[in-house]
């Protein structure tokens, strides 16, 4: 099933009246599920793509559709909603709020949307716990590493078991080993989970993970396959239930 | 967004951006201060003045002077200028008028001494006074040592020369028309007979002014004893004096041989009471009145005093009065209102100088907190908020602090209430209806003081939550 579908779309900045276009006529689409590597050099807009397609950023040309739904048409109610109940974000400089403990951290999406749940601290928990933190949970982001900081950035992304997370450098603030674990977190929430995973990075490692690149290049986007996509695929046909379709 | 997340949330900023906040917070604890400080003040000093000193819902209807009929009958006529009873019916059926209470002044001079046995010397002044219809005050009077009634045909009136051959409360009165003839005949006192009956003092009413008057002005001045209300009770037997009828320091006497001198006996304190005078049973004042200036001058009220429901209906019940062909006597309750009015819409307007003040520091700390939290404000829009949740975030953050500034602005105030009024019981002399406590505190001053706190301050900060609500979410997490 499609996830996201963009067509013809475009983007540029205005800048004291000079013009400068990121990404002109770009077409794709992700299915549910997958794992897509976002790569290309500084500056060559891969950030802006996950902007637009977290619908933060929604001036944009051509079309844009997640879930079915145009991201410009949404009210802000309506992309707000989307972003807390089907987009996950993880960014590289983790954003964690250091006044709240962890699991506040992670029960923040909780607080905008959705009905009061007394079992939200469990769900928080289990989120942690998913994610090999469960132990930071009353402690401030201050107080643990990197790696943890992180990997509570991410367990805040899957409060809401969004269908997509959207990462953006995850392992650029990280050193070498722990990035690799936080890799084999991506890897085992998109085949465990089936989350759909697009990950804007410079880590060749996550390259060679994901079952699909796109690369962005001179304002266009190159669709290939991953290194990954036949050891995901074998590890997805591993995972899945008797009869169950992948996309 | 959901109340305990706004909750939890709101309760986290206050809480790590307390000192900021106090620090705004106290440019609007202190106009509240100021705000509720005056309220307190102009609600007590009206509940003074238009309570105890001018009751507001009350007025004194007098003859209109262009009223020619009324002035020709005056000039020409016998009875003079004045209402007549069929007067007093009309402005009693006038929409509005709860209660009229005809009265007559003295129309001749008269001079009052006594006070010897109550204040240590005798106090002689010229009588002011008036009469009114005893039914319409004897039942406010607790237990009075006199009725006060009308002429009482309950006393001996036996034959007297001198006081001590009268009975109880009943002095010696020198009477003119001979033996058969009422108190006070019509007749020609030169040709009519003298005679000597015993008669009962005259009830005495005096109104609360008179006795604040006395206290604060007229006791301290001459070294005489304080009388309360409750002095008046205990003392009542003493609280007897004399007035010589038609006698005067001043302008116009009556001749020697027509003055007289009755005995008078204050039973009680009333509010009907005329302000600076005497208030007596109006047959007393009808029959003087008929003695000493002619038989016309006791059919004639001078004033009728008018009392509407409320504040709010005399001036309905002043419009028809006037239609009605009547006028009122200056309106000193009016005026005296006007005045506080004034004086209160110029201390608010003070303290809302100070608090809107207050609001601008608000804008700046709250855009200040906006910049800090640009992050954050990010963050929150990229897991859900709405526009509407950051904009709420904010103002609910300045509500609260709205609502502990106010709080902590009328606990200042409730403080220099005190303050105040330790140093005006103590540093200024004591004057007229001078209050115990300067500020009235009721609780429509703290619900409104509460609510101007908190308006102001969400006002104050409703263009930095503006700003943080259509803050670009990409821009903010950079």
């Amino acid at each position: 099933m499609v996830l996201i579908e963009a067509s013809g779309l475009g983007k540029e900045y205005r800048l004291g009246g000079i013009v400068t276009p990121v990404l002109d006529d770009v077409s794709f689409s992700v299915e549910e599920g997958e794992f897509v590597s976002i790569i290309g050099p500084s500056g060559s807009g891969k950030t802006t793509l996950l902007n637009l397609l977290g619908g933060l950023d929604r001036d944009y040309r051509g079309s844009l559709r997640i879930g079915g739904s145009e991201m410009r048409s949404l009210s802000d109610r309506g992309i707000s909603v989307l972003r807390n109940r089907t987009i996950g974000f993880v960014f590289q400089t983790f954003h964690l709020l250091d006044h709240l403990t962890c699991i506040e951290n992670v029960k923040l999406p909780l607080f905008f949307h959705g009905n009061e749940r007394p079992e939200a601290d469990a769900e928080a928990l289990a989120a942690l716990h998913k994610v090999g933190v469960s132990d930071k949970a009353r402690i401030r982001p201050t107080y643990v590493s990197g790696g943890q900081k992180q990997r509570v950035a991410i367990a805040r992304a899957l409060m809401m078991s969004p269908k997509l997370l959207l990462c953006d450098e995850p392992t650029g603030n990280l050193d070498r080993a722990t990035g690799a674990q936080i890799i084999d977190l991506f890897h085992a929430l998109n085949v465990e989970m089936g989350v759909t995973l697009l990950v804007v990075t410079h880590d060749e490692r996550v390259s060679r993970t994901a079952r699909r690149i796109l690369r962005i290049h001179d304002r266009k986007i190159e669709d290939t396959p991953g290194p990954g996509a036949g050891a995901a695929e074998a590890m997805r046909a591993d995972s899945a239930p008797p009869g169950g379709a992948s996309p | 967004m959901r109340f305990d997340g706004l909750r939890r949330i709101v309760g986290q900023n206050l809480w790590r951006n307390s000192t900021s906040l106090s620090i705004s917070a106290v440019g609007i604890a202190a106009g509240i201060a100021l705000f509720a400080l005056f309220l307190a003040l102009v609600e007590q000093v009206r509940n003074v003045v238009e309570g105890d000193i001018v009751p507001v819902d009350e007025v004194e209807v007098v003859p209109l002077t262009s009223d020619l009929q009324r002035t020709a009958a005056s000039l020409f006529g016998e009875e003079g200028f004045g209402l007549t009873d069929e007067d007093v019916r009309v402005i009693s059926r006038i929409p509005g008028v709860v209660e009229v209470l005809p009265r007559m002044h003295l129309k001749f001079p008269a001079i009052s001494y006594g006070g010897q046995a109550l204040v240590g010397s005798e106090i002689r002044v010229e009588l002011i006074g008036d009469g009114i219809p005893p039914a319409q005050v004897a039942g406010s009077l607790a237990d009075p040592i006199l009725p006060f009634d009308d002429i009482a045909a309950g006393q001996s009136n036996r034959p007297c020369r001198f006081d001590l051959d009268c009975p109880g409360r009943e002095f010696c009165e020198v009477r003119y028309g001979g033996p058969a003839a009422p108190l006070v005949a019509d007749a020609d006192p030169l040709s009519a007979p003298r005679e000597r009956r015993c008669a009962r003092q005259i009830p005495t009413l005096v109104s609360r002014y008179l006795l604040e008057f006395y206290n604060t002005i007229f006791a301290p001045g001459h070294g005489y004893m304080q009388i309360n209300e409750g002095l008046l009770r205990v003392a009542e037997r003493e609280l007897y004096f004399r007035t010589r009828l038609g006698d005067s320091f001043m302008g116009r006497q009556s001749p020697k041989w027509r003055q007289r001198t009755v005995e008078m006996q204050i039973v009680g304190v009333s509010d009907k009471a005329i302000d600076l005078g005497l208030t007596f049973p109006l047959s007393y004042v009808q029959a003087w009145n008929r003695e000493f200036e002619g038989p016309g001058a006791g059919s004639l009220y001078s004033s009728v005093s008018v009392r509407a429901g409320s504040k709010e209906a005399i001036s309905d019940v002043i419009r028809l009065v006037r239609a009605a062909g009547y006028d009122i006597k200056s309106r000193v309750a009016e005026q005296v209102s006007s005045m506080i009015e004034v004086l209160g819409i110029i201390l608010l307007l003070i303290s809302l100088i100070v608090i809107v003040i207050a609001g601008f520091n608000i804008t700046h700390t709250f855009l200040m907190l906006v910049l800090e939290r640009r992050r954050e404000i990010g963050l929150f829009r990229a897991v859900g908020a709405t526009r509407a949740n950051i904009r709420d975030v904010f103002l609910s953050e300045a509500a609260v602090v709205g609502l502990l500034a106010g709080t902590l602005g009328l606990l200042l105030a409730y403080v220099g209430s005190m303050v105040f009024d330790t140093m005006l019981a103590t540093m200024v002399p004591r004057f007229p209806y001078k209050p115990a406590t300067f500020f009235d505190f009721n609780a429509w001053i703290v619900c409104l003081a509460l609510g101007f706190s908190v308006v102001f301050t969400v006002v104050g900060a409703f263009v930095p939550a503006l700003r943080a609500a259509r803050l670009d979410p990409v821009r903010a997490l950079q």
